[in-house]
């Protein structure tokens, strides 16, 4: 792994259309600023994995259970009824 | 920043057999390969609906939207991603559908991913599966059913 020291204000160059940019130190929390062009997803790491094992344990659970020839099939009406909002800044 | 009500409803969504794909540019996390996806309902089998991927690989995500099931489910998107998906205001109302884990069938025990949903425009049917910005409240094995355990008989 590449090991750079940089200062506050200071910033990495990812090829020339990725730029990362260190914000703030305090203590052992980095504040970090990144450009990227939008394709290209930005993701804390631990998150991701997360979210990316439950992706795939979603596929399996669901392969299994239509794979014994029964249909996915739930028990409703479900106790909650509360809606659920979306906000946008 | 724009609050608003999702429909409680599950008709709105974009159904298989239109001609459009779903788009999701950069895949289901994890999984980036698959980006084009037909979403899949029925009557019969509401409210659960199926996201899956066209190609010769097949991602068959079992998938709800959360509006009526899941009480106070606040999705904030990062400005990133609202610009990603050329959500600008309520108005553009997205589609949004939480990923099935079918933990078992028998007692039930389901759950949803409320980090990570899949966003979708509406218009443009391009969609995202997003890490919401507030996602530190939520779980990604929200418990959406859970039936008490049969207990097995004592052994002797």
């Amino acid at each position: 792994m590449l090991t750079l020291s940089r200062k506050t204000d200071d910033a990495i160059l990812i090829g020339t259309d990725i730029r990362i940019v260190i914000k703030r130190i305090d203590g052992d929390i980095v504040k970090i600023g990144i450009e990227a062009p939008k394709h290209v997803p930005i993701y804390r790491e631990e998150v991701f994995s997360k979210v990316s094992a439950q992706n795939r344990e979603a596929l399996k659970k669901a392969e299994s259970a239509t794979m014994e020839g029964r249909e996915l099939e739930l028990k409703w009406p479900l106790p909650s009824k509360a809606q659920a909002k979306i906000e946008i800044p | 920043m724009a609050t608003m009500s999702l429909e409680p409803e599950i008709h709105s969504a974009p159904h298989s057999g239109e001609n459009r794909p779903i788009r999701l540019p950069v895949g289901m996390m994890g999984l980036p390969e698959a980006t084009e996806f037909e979403l899949l309902s029925s009557e019969a089998r509401q409210p659960i609906m199926w996201l899956r991927s066209l190609g010769p690989k097949r991602l068959s995500f079992p998938v709800v939207e959360p509006g009526p099931l899941v009480g106070d489910y606040v999705l904030e998107l990062s400005d990133a991603d609202a610009e990603f998906l050329e959500i600008k205001s309520a108005d553009d109302n997205p589609l949004v559908l939480t990923v099935l884990t079918v933990k078992s069938l028998n007692p039930q025990r389901v759950t949803v991913n409320l980090v990570g949903p899949i966003i979708i425009n509406r218009r443009t049917l391009i969609g995202k599966q997003v890490v919401l910005a507030n996602y530190e409240r939520y779980s990604v094995e929200h418990v959406l059913i859970e039936e008490p355990g049969k207990t097995s008989p004592p052994q002797c």
